[in-house]
């Protein structure tokens, strides 16, 4: 049969045309960005101030290999669309076409840019913070998409509350915080002082206990029922006497660094209490998204598509409004640590200073961080092994003896722990938040995954910087206010939904799921 | 063959909706309306029309729209600046708004109608963030910020006040009776409709007072609604023949003897409702201009004939071609692409139909309210009307009014009503009894434990705000009975002897209220008291959408199934059958 169709293909010319103008939209649209990242290397003094005039006709040249480019694709489509009629075959079309509206598109958006941009005459500083701040909020939106990303992998439905399980951890961080100043009597620097000495030694103390021993013979005592042995009651004696050991030894640590490195001691107490206030956040979040998902979406898992998502559409305005009654219609503030506040300039000679906000550095590479450990969590540990296998069919993991609704339940709480910090993140970069401001991001992180390609982790994560850095750098290119930034991220998702449905790289989707 | 397939439509009656629409025109005149309550009927009304719009998209359709306060807001602008910046009579900008609310409607959804819900969910929300975003930014300069637009017209047009009207309205009038008596006999048939024209002519003729055609179309009104009513319940023909003579009889008499004072009546009324000015000829026809003036209740007739209209239009279209093809696309796509629909276009179809009778319903509320601003299509908007359509039942008509009823005319009575009937007076006994009672029909096959268990509840729920004085805490025991019925159906599954723990439990409760109660009471009264209804009313709304969504998928009112609907073969193993089952049975 496969012979015989190719056979009948070679006599017709017939190419696959569906993949071809797949691959001509791609294309395009790497001609289209080489367009505008030049004018914009060209126009910002990249290439030497004043630039050479002779880079602008690189740039004429661009320019019209681009027309020609979409002149000779509009050529093509016509002569298949033609082809196709008089063959009288009864394929739909559409998808050439809208491949091929994408590339005109492509075009006229590279065109925009370049008039802007040459009537601008935008520094390569601007472009330089525009470029941090995409990439801080991209940070963030990556973490959000993930979870979006994660439940949907698993069971197909856009978790509508995520948005304000995200600002319920920015909420969590932000009481964190307050309780912090609050025993510093108004300073941050002295709660983290006091909360360090009794963080520290219940830390130090717990690393002292044998707890890979305890964790064994817990686990041995819950399977089955042995009589407690000699050594089980000697370890019981011991721990009081290890734990206290080593909160003794934490505390002496503390004070020494307290007494001789004073530098030291500020950067240690910093960290402790700020990662303190970010842990309460993701424990904020993760205990929210826990308790919704047993209470809103666990009895409709066997319910039709769209049931689960209007469920959690109210579950999203029952949070909202809880959180409005509970934090006031008012907008609360963040205080930054003055070891994490201010700038880092990076000096570019001649052509201007970027202050790089320290805080933006920290939210990148932390965001980064814990994308690396979600990666490696999900392809090398047991539960993610699990996880995946749920994903790809639900009841044959189940028969393989993957516990579903663990699964389930770790998958909302990864989900939740990455917003939750994403949320203190973003409280420490904003400043300020209030009860609604998680609708709009998570409304965005949504538009990440879906840019990536929902159920698709290493897409959500290009998706969150992608969105993040359209979003900072759009309006300038483009010549429009920034107020309607927000307008730029909706409208990537419908084009991305006209042009690519499943997402710039692909949706992860197995036969069963749709 | 007969038992697997089962014919569910059942005749309609038109008693129920002549009865509501009966209720629906006396309303503003009922003692308990007053302006605000008025304002906030044609405020319902104007969301009722959304929810039936909405309907044709989510009910009907089956498609997902939670941007609908967009195409809502296009209507309004549009009316609004149509109004402001051309001066154009603000009834006669509802075809402008169609267009723009439906061709924006299909702008947007063509290119992503071919897509799975959700997405097509997400994008209807990110469209409704856009206009939000684009109208308090003054896009175009048009719409004036997040300030809105003042001074949109209200509603005026030329009432002609001579011969033609009244001869429209009794061509009306004698067509319906002509149609609805055509199986009753010529004598009903044609000597009712002698009847009925000359009492019409004869009354403001007769006396030489033309306001009294007001009375004589009422007159036709009372006798068509009485006919079809008597109908629907199977009287005979001469029984409805002397019904319509004695209601013209009781009309004329009553008009011949108040003639004077009813006459000055209409015409006060019609200088309170509307502006009146001097009548003007036109081509030998008196005509009046009209304007409505702030009073509420002619923006409620307004209102009300659009929504009769909508509704009349809408059980047209559900029963129509396009909604039997709207039914098999929501029901299975596949199978109805098999039967050589459209489905991208029937989507569309319903996309455009309700986005642009949202835009009219923009267009009455910027003519209400004469001012437009952002705030007022929001996302917040949105799932207001959406829950309105899916809680309601979607894709029923009835739904959608029960639906308003409970999204936004209950919020607005109870606006500052405080719960205190939880401990004041009979309420916490009848609380009480309703929680018992719920449980003891639940455990009719044991039922003297139960009994055991609900006395042994009462005791401990009366014992200490009695003991102590301080009836609010009956709030910790209304807590109390719910927790502990809940407690004893667990423990129930895992010990056998379960009566020493509830006794235990409950004994302990109220020694502990015993012993702390005494100045519980007052914070817990103060804080019923500060609850406010209007607080919770979005959370609630999403409380009720997930619960909703639990115990009845298909909403309060469910659409009722037309058509041949196959019995089903019920799979016990199914955790939630209760959708399917309820779909097929209803």
């Amino acid at each position: 049969m496969a012979e015989v169709t190719r056979t009948r293909r070679l006599e017709h010319l017939d190419l696959d045309y569906e993949a071809l103008s797949g691959n001509y939209f791609t294309l395009g649209a790497l001609l289209a960005s080489a367009r505008i990242l030049w004018v914009i290397a060209r126009t910002s003094g990249v290439l030497g101030t004043p630039p050479d005039p002779n880079l602008a006709n690189v740039e004429t040249l661009l320019a019209n290999v681009l027309l020609v480019y979409t002149g000779l694709g509009l050529i093509a489509l016509l002569a298949v669309l033609a082809g196709r009629m008089r063959r009288e075959e009864n394929v739909s079309s559409t998808r050439i076409i809208i491949n091929y509206a994408g590339v005109v598109f492509f075009l006229l958006v590279a065109s925009r840019v370049a008039t802007v941009v040459e009537a601008e005459q935008v520094p390569i500083a601007v472009w330089g913070l525009q470029l941090t701040n995409g990439l801080v909020l991209g940070g963030v939106y990556a973490l959000v998409a993930l979870g979006y990303t994660l439940v949907y992998g698993i069971l197909f439905m856009i978790n509508f509350a995520h948005g304000e399980v995200l600002v319920l951890g920015t909420a969590g961080g932000w009481f964190a915080l307050t309780y912090i100043t609050s025993l510093g009597s108004g300073t941050f620097e002295d709660g983290a002082a006091s909360i360090t000495g009794f963080l520290m030694p219940l830390i130090v103390g717990i690393t002292f206990l044998p707890l890979e021993g305890l964790a064994t013979r817990l686990g041995k005592r819950r399977s089955a029922e042995t009589g407690t042995s000699t050594t089980w009651i000697l370890t019981l004696f011991s721990l009081p006497a290890r734990f206290i050991l080593g909160a003794l030894i934490g505390y002496a640590v503390l004070q020494a660094l307290g007494g001789f490195a004073p530098h030291i001691y500020i950067v240690l107490i910093t960290v402790v209490a700020l990662l303190f206030v970010v842990f309460s956040g993701m424990l904020t979040s993760m205990l929210v998204a826990i308790g919704l998902e047993r209470v809103a979406y666990r009895p409709l898992r066997r319910a039709p598509r769209l049931t689960p998502l209007i469920s959690a559409i109210g579950a999203s305005f029952f949070l909202q409004q809880a959180m409005l009654n509970i934090l006031g219609p008012q907008q609360r503030f963040y205080t930054r640590p003055r070891l994490i506040d201010g700038t880092i300039p990076l000096r570019l000679g001649d052509l201007g200073v970027i202050p790089i906000t320290r805080t933006g550095i920290i939210i990148v590479l932390f965001s980064i961080v814990l994308m690396v450990l979600l990666y490696l969590f999900v392809q090398r540990s047991k539960m993610g092994r699990a996880m995946r296998s749920v994903a790809e069919d639900k009841d044959t993991a189940a028969l393989m003896g993957v516990d579903i609704d663990q699964v389930i339940v770790f998958t909302f709480a990864i989900g939740a722990v990455l917003a939750g910090a994403a949320g203190v993140m973003m409280g420490f970069h904003n400043l300020s938040f209030n009860w609604r401001s998680g609708f709009i991001p998570g409304l965005k992180a949504f538009t990440a995954a879906v840019l990536g390609g929902i159920g698709n982790i290493p897409g959500a994560m290009f998706g969150g910087f992608f969105l993040g850095l359209v979003e900072a750098l759009g309006p300038i290119a483009l010549g429009i206010p920034t107020e309607y930034k927000d307008v730029i991220a909706f409208g990537l998702l419908v084009l991305v939904l006209i042009f690519r449905p499943t997402g710039i790289f692909g949706e992860v989707l197995s036969e069963k799921k749709v | 063959m007969d038992q697997a397939l089962k014919y569910v439509r059942r005749p309609s009656s038109h008693l129920w909706e002549i009865g509501l629409l009966a209720l629906a025109l006396a309303l503003p005149y009922m003692s308990f309306m007053d302006r605000s309550r008025t304002s906030l009927a044609v405020f319902a009304g104007i969301y009722v029309m959304l929810g039936l719009s909405l309907n044709v998209i989510v009910g009907y359709a089956g498609l997902f729209q939670l941007g609908h306060a967009a195409f809502f807001g296009l209507g309004a602008y549009t009316a609004a600046i149509l109004s402001i910046d051309y001066g154009i009579t603000i009834l006669a900008t509802i075809p402008i708004a169609i267009l723009v609310a439906g061709g924006a409607a299909v702008l947007v959804t063509k290119p992503i109608l071919h897509l799975r819900g959700d997405y097509l969910c997400i994008v209807t929300i990110a469209f409704g963030e856009i206009f939000r975003i684009a109208v308090t930014n003054n896009v175009f300069g048009i719409t004036g910020g997040s300030n809105g637009l003042f001074g949109a017209g209200r509603p005026e047009f030329p009432l002609p006040w001579l011969e033609p009207v009244p001869a429209i309205m009794l061509a009306i009038i004698l067509a319906l009776h002509l149609l609805g008596t055509r199986k009753s006999g010529p004598v009903l048939q044609w000597g009712g409709a002698a009847v009925i024209a000359t009492a019409y002519y004869l009354l403001p003729l007769g006396l030489d007072r033309k306001p009294l055609f007001v009375v004589s179309m009422a007159m036709g009104a009372v006798a068509v609604i009485a006919g079809a009513v008597l109908r629907s319940n199977r009287a005979s023909a001469r029984v409805q023949m002397i019904v319509l003579v004695g209601i013209v009889l009781a009309f004329a008499l009553g008009t011949v003897l108040g003639a004077e004072t009813i006459t000055g009546e209409i015409a006060y009324s019609m200088d309170e409702y509307f502006n009146v000015d001097d009548p003007t000829t036109i081509l030998g026809v008196e005509f009046t201009p009209v304007a409505f003036k702030r009073d509420a209740r002619p923006y409620y007739y307004l209102v009300l004939g659009f929504i009769v209209l909508t509704v009349v239009g809408m059980r047209r279209l559900q029963n129509s071609r396009l909604g039997r093809a709207w039914l098999y696309v929501r029901e299975d796509q596949l199978a109805a692409e098999a039967m050589g629909i459209d489905t991208t276009q029937i989507k569309l179809i319903a996309f455009a139909i309700g986005s642009a009778w949202a835009g009219v319903a923009g267009v009455l509320y910027a003519s209400r309210f004469t001012v437009v601003a952002p705030e007022s299509f929001n996302f917040l908007q949105s799932v207001i009307m959406f829950s309105i359509v899916v809680l309601g039942g979607s894709g029923s008509i009835p739904g959608v009014l029960v639906g308003t009823l409970g999204m936004v005319v209950l919020p607005e009575l109870l606006r500052d009503a405080a719960p205190t009937f939880m401990y004041e007076g009979a309420g916490p006994v009848v609380i009480l009894a309703l929680i018992l009672g719920f449980y003891l029909y639940h455990a009719q096959d044991r039922l003297p434990a139960a009994v055991l268990e609900s006395a042994a509840i009462a005791a401990a729920f009366f014992l200490p705000p009695l003991l102590l004085g301080e009836p609010a805490l009956y709030v910790v025991g209304i807590l109390m009975a719910l927790v502990m019925l809940i407690a004893i159906a667990r423990l129930r599954r895992r010990t056998a002897r379960y009566l020493p723990w509830v006794a235990g439990a409950l004994a302990v409760y109220t020694i502990v209220l015993l012993a702390a109660g005494g100045s519980l009471g007052p914070d817990l009264s103060d804080g019923v008291s500060g609850f406010r209804i209007m607080d919770w009313r979005d959370g609630l709304m999403g409380v009720a959408m997930v619960l909703m969504m639990m115990l009845r998928p298909a909403g309060l009112i469910p659409e009722r199934r037309r058509g041949i609907a196959p019995v089903t073969v019920e799979q016990p193993s199914e955790p939630i059958p209760t959708a399917a089952r309820q779909q097929t049975t209803v």
